[in-house]
């Protein structure tokens, strides 16, 4: 793989946004009718966002840059790149300038798997340019196994910041943890999963309340479960007796509480008393 | 008379066959592959981004297996970090002030990481770009110790760092590097909690941890490690400046051990979980057994078959340097970091050692394990899951160690 990348690095150009886009730790908003490596031909004379690449520079802060086409038709075709505060969609700048701009293009094509981006441009003279860009931040967590540590199974062991030239730059700390109390992973009664958990990003850790399903509510901050009108610790999944969806009112055995208090259900979750 | 026949014909026919066999000896002969010679960059930024990938392999070697660059003079950095043989050599294992000391020259050997491409020899360094920590020394350093998260990237401790290329002196590449070495994963099963029930029908409390990813700290915090939290807190203060002291367990309150873990966004390590660490699954790959097993060790079953056991028949036992391996127990060297004493999963310092605290969400008081090396060998604390109550203030006669534990949810 390494030697794919290093391949591949040979055709970045600093001058290009390759070697930024390669620190990229999201890629979002893709265009979602795009297939990969599809000649993009339509809609005709109109600008259309490709996708948005989320990386950090140097000082650790964080930019986006959206990827505008402009498909050509009457006139040629238009690449323009938009860098925007993170928080920003890109949809906003559509008919805005970019920050670059590749003009009088013939045809465009694209394609983003989990660790690569490629973009192939053709100019007005039909000469080729390929920029073949390795997602060194991109990461997909493996399942954790004996002697593994968290940071292994988590992230990668090297995170990439933006290269630069010339001297030191001060580095900013900015970061963007969630604040205790707040619901980091949100499980319904039913067991589904209202959205994904992001509960790493907790500044102190997190807690669950167990619900019986494999996975319960969670939220940031720490709390000692099982004391006196906490809710009651996770026990497991092994322990159910029934087979359906659970309920602490007919089944609390998926929780318990510390010695000498009992399990009491305050609608599906189980508090002790 | 009939002519003879002519041997030239058959020599033609035989030469001829030959010829062919070897042109399709030669034509179907199994070749190398073809070389995928990749050309010298002609811009100093690709070559700098090529040369430094290339060279990740042996900085992360450098990183995560210090030890292994440490010859037998030890290191020559006084300020940073000291070579004791007391301390074992997984403490240089993913240790920032190691990194600060080689790339100081405090080792003796140690240069720029050097990597041969493009058929050239390239020379990677670190870079000096971080702010002094004049508690420990007025020179720049090269890293500084951040927390996560930072929008999508996953960690809680990283090293920043940045590396640089002899022969493209005016580039710089920051990049953070994770401690991969810190903690080590408990296994989905089902786990017992306690000693082993007296009636051997009882199960005693059971539990288990399939759909979790639980991560326990194989050593305890040191007084290192809580300097780090010190620093990034604003308590510099507080810093412990003793070299000799930092491989030592940190020896806080309960309140501040539960901040310290906290604030890494993990929890101090609980009773149950110390019990699933320590006491040795019978069978590893049935993680549903009918009957989970309580081990008196966790080497060993049965006490009565270890030294311990055999202290608390003989009165006159001689400990040997093995029984001081699998445990320190009073009447042993000190070691601090030693790799000797693991259980099946990594952990260190099951039994012996020092005395160290917990979370216990079973039995509340139950809050201390109090086997460590204050104690006779033939005494009752050397037992898994014995358990003794702490009130959590410091107290000089009766030091506490504690780790911490991570549950990541992804």
């Amino acid at each position: 793989m390494i030697v794919i990348w290093l391949v591949s690095l040979l055709n970045l150009v600093f001058a290009n946004p390759s070697l930024k886009w390669s620190q990229a730790t999201q890629i979002t908003e893709r265009h979602e009718f795009y297939a990969n490596n599809e000649v993009i031909e339509k809609p005709k004379d109109s600008w259309q966002l490709l996708l948005a690449i989320i990386y950090k520079d140097s000082q650790l802060k964080t930019h986006k840059d959206c990827l505008f086409y402009y498909v050509p038709g009457e006139d040629a075709g238009r690449l323009k790149v938009k860098t925007i505060s993170v928080e920003d969609k890109c949809e906003k700048y559509l008919f805005e300038n970019g920050n670059q701009e590749w003009t009088k293009l013939k045809a465009l094509q694209f394609s983003f798997e989990h660790n690569y981006l490629t973009l192939s441009i053709t100019d007005e003279f039909f000469q080729v340019e390929r920029w073949d860009i390795p997602l060194f931040n991109s990461y997909l967590n493996p399942k954790p196994k004996l002697m593994m540590s968290s940071a292994e199974y988590r992230s990668p062991r090297f995170l990439f910041l933006t290269p630069y030239k010339g001297r030191s730059q001060n580095l900013l700390h900015a970061r963007n943890a969630l604040p205790d109390k707040t619901l980091c992973h949100d499980i319904s009664e039913d067991c589904s999963e209202k959205s994904p958990s992001n509960c790493t990003k907790c500044e102190n850790g997190w807690f669950e309340i167990p619900n019986g399903c494999s996975q319960g509510p969670k939220y940031c901050g720490q709390m000692v479960c099982g004391a006196k009108n906490r809710p009651a610790c996770r026990r497991g999944m092994s322990f159910h007796k029934q087979e359906a969806a659970p309920d602490c009112r007919v089944d609390s055995s998926f929780a318990y509480c510390s010695k000498g208090l009992r399990i009491q259900c305050q609608g599906a979750l189980p508090y002790c008393f | 008379m009939k002519k003879k026949p002519s041997f030239v014909p058959k020599l033609i026919f035989i030469l001829s066959s030959l010829s062919i066999l070897s042109i399709l000896i030669l034509f179907f002969r199994p070749q190398p592959a073809p070389q995928l010679k990749s050309l010298r960059p002609k811009q100093s930024e690709t070559l700098f981004a090529h040369v430094i990938q290339a060279a990740l392999p042996q900085v992360q070697k450098l990183w995560e297996e210090g030890d292994l660059f440490i010859k037998k003079d030890g290191l020559q950095c006084p300020d940073e970090i000291l070579f004791d043989k007391k301390v074992g050599r997984s403490y240089f294992q993913c240790q920032p002030h190691f990194w600060q000391c080689y790339w100081a020259g405090g080792v003796k050997g140690a240069g720029a990481i050097e990597v041969n491409l493009f058929g050239e020899i390239f020379h990677v360094r670190a870079r000096r770009s971080f702010k002094p920590i004049p508690s420990y020394s007025s020179v720049e350093r090269f890293y500084e110790i951040i927390k996560g998260p930072h929008q999508e990237m996953n960690f809680h401790y990283g090293v920043l760092i940045e590396l640089t290329l002899d022969e493209v002196p005016d580039m710089s590449w920051p990049m953070i590097l994770t401690d991969t070495c810190r903690d080590t994963y408990l296994p989905q099963r089902i786990y017992g909690y306690g000693k082993r029930p007296a009636d051997v029908k009882d199960n005693g409390f059971l539990w288990d941890n399939f759909d979790r990813h639980i991560f326990i700290d194989k050593f305890y915090v040191t007084n290192q490690m809580v300097n780090e939290w010190r620093i990034l807190s604003g308590k510099k203060d507080q810093l412990i400046a003793d070299r000799t002291a930092w491989p030592k367990p940190a020896l806080l309150t309960l309140a501040d051990q539960k901040a310290y873990c906290s604030f890494w966004g993990k929890r101090l390590l609980e009773a149950k979980l110390f019990d699933a660490a320590t006491m040795t699954p019978m069978d590893l790959k049935n993680p549903r057994p009918q009957r989970i097993l309580r081990p008196q060790t966790p080497w060993q079953r049965d006490l009565s078959k270890t030294f311990l056991g055999m202290s608390r028949i003989n009165p006159d036992y001689q400990l040997t340097p093995l029984d001081c391996q699998l445990a320190q127990v009073q009447g042993c060297h000190e070691k601090y970091f030693t790799t000797d004493s693991v259980t099946w999963m990594g952990l260190h310092f099951p039994l012996g050692y020092f005395p160290e605290s917990m979370e216990n969400t079973i039995e509340p008081d139950k809050n201390l394990k109090l086997s460590s090396r204050f104690y006779p060998p033939d005494s009752e604390v050397h037992e898994l899951g014995v358990r003794s109550s702490w009130n959590g203030q410091i107290n000089q006669e009766l030091p506490v160690a504690f780790r911490c534990y991570e549950e990541v949810s992804l």
